[in-house]
């Protein structure tokens, strides 16, 4: 566009910048929180800025706070699971939806659409019951299977997506040289589909990571809990909760997800959303 | 791909066929297995429990009782509280997610500066954790010591303005609104950007050349080509709506009064507050048959004309 329409491209310029800022101001009021001291989050009229930067909430809960320290580790564990899981199950059925032949894989295929857009709640609640029956509730396995359940659907339409563009002759050559079905699988197929694990991988960790209804149904104490439970616990508790604290928890919460996200952000905003679009 | 290579004896019988099946059925197990015992079960388990009386806490067994549980809904006052208030949710928060994210995605379709830090800061709160986004905001809105009410009164001297954000019935599901927006926005925004972009540009080329208004070009070339993220977007805006759950949970737990009571935890409570199982399993239904309806609803409207 050309130079008369200037005055409308500044307005709309300061109109998105608007938004970007009322998009941010929870982040930066949160991360602000946390480096002030009491005194500044507690005086009458409310500071924007800390004037003092401190460390001493984030101080505070990586050394007095057990609990937050056992809900971190849970979480990175239950999250390396239940993502590994994800991804190793749909690079296999995302393989065998794109590319083989076998009986009933459209009946499949249909369920598998179905299930993408029904509530969570129709699923919780047998699995609260088979999960309390087995024993399993309350533990890291019981959240790490459902997750890896709940995330397949999705990430096997996108490893389907991507195995389905991987043109036949490349294994058809493989299977000549004297592979059998599964080395065609491991050793042609999965490093030409890595954007595809890469687009799975990414969404599987912000998926389980921040996940609330499962884990706050499905865990009962803070040997099992993680963050996004915890957190909401961490708070109700007691009077003794302050914002500082509650603000570098949710800081050293986001951390996690803040680097997966803006380090691979284009990867995920721009590839693989079509087909993610649809998670239930 | 089969397993065995093109151009062998094609049909040579059952066990040529059996087989053939054994590559699709080893890649496909260990996987389905986990979707059949944790998604397509408990879909049936579930199916029956919402015919069945069962006390998780008391009962052992699931008793069958017919339609007593879809009946009771009809009479159950907090349940047309929950139905209306997610419908009234949904309706609001459907329309304006769609209309605002659509304004966005075209205006950021247009060259502007900056538009990978506005998509990206628009975007950022969908990959952030909805207790987390609750906690945030239940302080922010708060009524003595949030963020909005010191913004209106002390900075921008609009007093009259400030409000119970989360306190007040006529407010809290404005408020819950609100954020949900923020946090989903970003999604659609950047559907929305992916269809414009695969529109042909020669299509608004050839309309230029026409002498098309910029509302005609908009009304006759941007929309019918956005058929396809319609359906994509209004499918994923609905089921976003009707499953709205861990704000209200968090930030107002259904409250004041039913205000912001939603299907979602009123299922909850139902099932893992009391322990009505059967109950609790017969509304899981009703929301999942709403958002089947609407879908449907959503995919024929935006594939007429």
């Amino acid at each position: 566009m050309k130079a008369p329409f200037s005055l409308a491209r500044g307005i709309i310029f300061l109109l998105l910048l608007t938004l970007s800022f009322l998009f941010l101001v929870p982040f930066l009021w949160t991360l602000f929180t946390s480096l002030k001291t009491n005194q500044e989050i507690y005086s009458s009229q409310i500071i924007i800025l800390p004037t003092v930067v401190t460390l001493e909430h984030y101080v505070k809960v990586l050394t007095q706070m057990k609990e937050f320290v056992n809900f971190f580790w849970n979480t990175v564990s239950i999250t390396f699971w239940s993502v590994a899981g994800t991804v190793l199950l749909s690079a296999m059925m995302g393989y065998a939806f794109g590319k083989l032949d076998f009986f009933g894989k459209k009946i499949y295929l249909m369920f598998i659409m179905i299930i993408l857009t029904l509530p969570y709640a129709i699923y919780l609640i047998p699995i609260y019951i088979m999960e309390n029956r087995a024993g399993l509730v309350d533990s890291h396995l019981g959240l790490i299977l459902p997750y890896i359940a709940i995330n397949l659907p999705m990430s096997i339409f996108v490893m389907r997506g991507i195995f389905i563009n991987i043109p036949n002759e490349i294994a058809e050559s493989a299977w000549i040289d004297g592979c059998n079905f599964y080395q065609v699988w491991s050793k042609v197929m999965l490093p030409l589909s890595r954007p595809g694990l890469a687009v799975v991988l990414i969404f599987a960790f912000i998926n389980v990571w921040g996940e609330f209804m499962f884990a706050r149904t499905l865990t009962s104490s803070p040997a099992a809990q993680t963050l996004a439970v915890g957190i909401t616990f961490l708070r109700d508790e007691a009077a003794s909760w302050q914002y500082g604290t509650l603000c570098a928890v949710i800081t050293l919460t986001l951390i996690p997800l803040l680097i997966v996200f803006l380090s691979m952000q284009n990867y995920f905003i721009e590839k693989g959303l079509m087909e993610g679009a649809l998670k239930g | 791909m089969n397993a065995m290579p093109a151009g062998s004896r094609p049909n040579s019988g059952v066990r040529q066929w059996l087989k053939r099946q054994i590559p699709g059925y080893f890649f496909l197990m260990p996987g389905f297995l986990f979707i059949f015992v944790f998604m397509i079960y408990p879909l049936f388990y579930s199916l029956h429990l919402s015919f069945c009386s069962y006390n998780f806490a008391f009962d052992t067994k699931p008793v069958f009782n017919g339609f007593q549980n879809y009946a009771k809904m009809l009479t159950d006052n907090y349940f047309t509280a929950a139905f209306a208030n997610t419908m009234f949710f949904s309706a609001l928060f459907f329309s304006a997610v769609m209309i605002l994210s659509l304004l966005v995605a075209i205006i950021l379709d247009k060259r502007v500066p900056w538009s990978g830090f506005f998509r990206t800061s628009i975007f950022l709160p969908v990959v952030i954790p909805l207790s987390l986004t609750g906690i945030v905001f239940q302080w922010i809105l708060h009524q003595n010591y949030g963020l909005l009410n010191f913004f209106l009164s002390d900075l921008l001297g609009l007093g009259f303005l400030t409000k119970n954000w989360l306190g007040d019935e006529h407010w809290a599901m404005l408020s819950l609104v609100g954020v949900s927006l923020w946090k989903y926005m970003g999604m659609l925004v950047v559907l929305f950007l992916a269809g414009l972009q695969s529109i042909p540009r020669e299509l608004y080329e050839a309309a230029t050349v026409d002498g098309a208004s910029e509302f005609q070009k908009a009304w006759r070339i941007t929309l019918p080509n956005l058929r396809e993220s319609f359906v994509i977007c209004g499918i994923w805006a609905i089921i976003q709506s009707i499953k709205v759950f861990e704000q209200p949970f968090i930030m107002t737990q259904g409250g004041p009064g039913t205000s912001t009571l939603v299907l979602y935890q009123y299922t909850w409570e139902n099932a893992f507050k009391f322990y009505e199982m059967g109950y609790a399993s017969a509304i899981a239904y009703v929301m999942g048959a709403i958002i089947l309806i609407l879908s449907l609803l959503n995919m024929k409207l935006s594939r007429a004309e």
